[in-house]
């Protein structure tokens, strides 16, 4: 029905102020509810980037059933494994690694890390973890500290040590034999993951081999970088064939806690989402009835000269719809600007971990982000618009209710 | 059809012991009380009557804006009150045209597009919805204030619209609520002017209520209510 759209239109503009009102109220919970979100995906994604820039890169290659305990006598070969990824074009980069556990020693306390070897030029390919040591705090496996290790800020400071001190780092070799060999702290890397931080050393493979009793070409883990991270799940599958008796995992196999992180994020968002738009529906409802009661002579008149009550009904509901569809496009539309502003600049949420506790999120397992880039994706907006269309009918219902009976 | 109906075809409108009873607290208040009446077709019948004795509430009941307590309304050999909601309000659309005292005009539409607001929710053709406005705008004398908006009409020009609204699709006959109690004696002469115009060009049915004395002397039948019953049922030759 022609008239019925034409009719809804043209009361827009009847009451300007009330529309103009109403537009500004749905434009800002939309602007807001959108914002919200993209901050969520911006965390969520600086957090995932963490992980992968400095923990688990796309992919990692491990030995069949590996223990969580770093067995050392568990290793694979190195040439078998650069045979099968030459032969996978989509892996751009990989990094040889050796694991064990440790005792790290000074002469006045002990703390127990990850020993992990690795060779500078290839870490660096699959991980920025150099890229957190600042450069009054040595290198990466850089300076020509003899027999350098690389180990965390939080580490020093319980150790008491400082770059180039000296540090005994025990551990069993393949054969189950101790090993005590002295070490230079070459480097003090600070990540936003407290855990990894307290757990994780690093050492130059050649410095760490001769000690582990392992034949030449040991490796126990391999890091991957892929050429496009959507690709993923593929390149893991082409893997896997190449090398059958090999565990190959994906970033978020590697750390669980990111799945979980990933669903917590989707419920978060579902919740804030929900929570806008019940407020936002009763809002409208509200401005709706006031409308629509305002009006109830003329929709009586309506009915009486043959106006049926679902043409009413109809009209009322478009009316709205246009209404919110304008209000959520404006919305979507600020939203849009403001996340292109800040997914370049960032949002600096140091302030958050200022104080001594961090409000606690500094001892958080998985990794705290200092800067949220803001992240908004199609179905985000087709998600919204599609609660804003839904709200604003069901917020016509009453209403229409009210005036037809 | 009914058996009247079919003997007399000119008969549009019957009623039958036609009683409404309100009830206003504990007491009962009878707004018609078994009024029997009929309209013929091409009437200019005025329904008088002091105020409270059941005027508006006789028009409703004919127009099947109300449900009566007892007793029957025909229009056109039909029994409206057999009708479900759904049915009445197409059966107003398509046989009963209204002039209200208020509120008669959609404010959002110009006096073009309310007039050609029943025949476009009858799903009337563009092109004559188009024609009988333009023809109705030359009847009542408003065809320069085509594109305006009610807003900006005086309360006669609004009238004289919602008259051109009501018969716009020409239905069996028009029901006018006081359709001159708001208007001061010159557009009260203009609107009963119009509308005797239109009852005699487009032998359309009027059916009115008022206790204007310049109405009454207009119509050419004046039934007289006094207490929801029928005192008087005059005709006159004007």
């Amino acid at each position: 029905m022609k008239i019925v759209y034409k009719m809804a239109f043209r009361n827009l503009f009847r009451r300007k102020g009330r529309s103009t009102l109403l537009i500004t109220i749905v434009a800002t919970a939309v602007f807001a509810a959108s914002f919200v979100v993209a901050l969520g995906n911006g965390f969520t994604d600086g957090i995932f980037r963490e992980y992968i820039n400095i923990q688990t890169s796309h992919l990692q290659i491990h030995v069949n059933n590996l223990s969580e305990i770093n067995d050392v006598s568990k290793f694979m070969d190195k040439r078998m494994i650069q045979e099968a990824l030459n032969a996978v074009d989509e892996v751009e980069s990989s990094s040889y690694r050796l694991k064990t556990n440790s005792l790290v020693s000074t002469a006045q306390t002990s703390v127990g890390l990850t020993l992990i070897g690795v060779d500078r030029g290839d870490e660096i390919k699959v991980s920025s973890i150099y890229s957190t040591i600042d450069n009054c705090e040595g290198t990466f496996f850089e300076s020509d500290v003899v027999r350098p290790i690389v180990i965390s800020k939080r580490s020093a400071e319980k150790l008491n040590v400082g770059v180039k001190s000296r540090i005994i780092v025990s551990f069993q070799d393949s054969s189950g034999e101790i090993q005590k060999v002295l070490f230079r702290v070459g480097g003090l890397f600070q990540t936003n993951t407290k855990s990894f931080d307290n757990m994780t050393a690093f050492v130059q493979n050649s410095d760490l081999m001769p000690y582990l009793n392992l034949p030449d070409g040991a490796v126990h883990e391999v890091a991957i970088i892929v050429n496009d991270l959507k690709e993923c799940d593929n390149i893991k599958q082409k893997i896997s064939q190449l090398l059958p008796d090999h565990d190959v995992k994906k970033w978020n196999e590697v750390v669980p806690i990111i799945d979980l992180l990933s669903a917590w994020h989707g419920l978060a968002t579902f919740l804030s989402l929900a929570i806008f738009f019940i407020t936002l529906g009763f809002s409208l409802t509200n401005f709706i009835l006031m409308s629509v009661l305002e009006r109830k002579g003329e929709f009586r008149m309506l009915n009486k000269v043959g106006m049926c009550g679902r043409d009413i009904g109809a009209m009322i509901v478009i009316e709205t719809l246009f209404t919110t569809l304008i209000a959520a496009l404006t919305g979507l539309l600020i939203s849009t600007i403001a996340v292109l502003i800040f997914s370049k600049s960032g949002i600096d949420i140091n302030f958050l971990f200022e104080n001594e506790s961090g409000y606690g999120l500094g001892t958080v397992i998985c990794p705290v982000v200092t800067h949220i880039y803001p992240v908004i994706n199609k179905m985000d907006f087709v998600n919204i618009f599609a609660l804003v269309t839904v709200v604003s009918i069901i917020a016509t219902i009453s209403p229409i209710k009210k005036v037809l009976k | 059809m009914n058996e009247l109906t079919e003997n007399s075809k000119s008969i549009i409108v019957r009623t039958d012991n036609l009683t409404k009873l309100f009830l206003d607290g504990k007491s009962e208040i009878m707004a018609t009380d078994s009024v029997n009446l009929t309209i013929t077709s091409g009437e200019f019948t005025a329904v008088v009557g002091p105020s409270g004795s059941g005027k508006t509430t006789l028009l409703n009941l004919i127009g099947g804006l109300t449900t009566p307590t007892s007793g029957k309304v025909f229009v056109n050999g039909r029994d409206i009150n057999q009708l479900t909601d759904k049915e009445l309000v197409n059966f107003r659309l398509h046989n009963i045209g209204f002039v209200f005292q208020f509120l008669n005009l959609i404010p959002v539409l110009t006096v073009e597009e309310n007039i050609a607001f029943i025949m476009e929710l009858q799903g009337i053709y563009k092109e004559q919805r188009v024609a009988r406005t333009t023809e109705l705008l030359k009847l009542i004398g408003l065809k320069d204030r085509a594109n305006s908006r009610p807003s900006t009409l005086s309360g006669g020009q609004k009238q004289r619209v919602a008259v051109a609204r009501a018969l716009a699709s020409k239905p069996l006959f028009i029901l006018a609520d006081e359709p001159t109690a708001n208007l001061d004696t010159e557009a009260a002469e203009t609107l009963l002017d119009t509308m005797l115009l239109l009852n005699e060009k487009e032998k359309i049915t009027f059916l009115f209520s008022t206790h204007d004395p310049r109405v009454m002397n207009k119509a050419r039948r004046l039934i007289t209510l006094e207490d929801g019953r029928i005192t008087k049922d005059e005709t006159y030759a004007r």
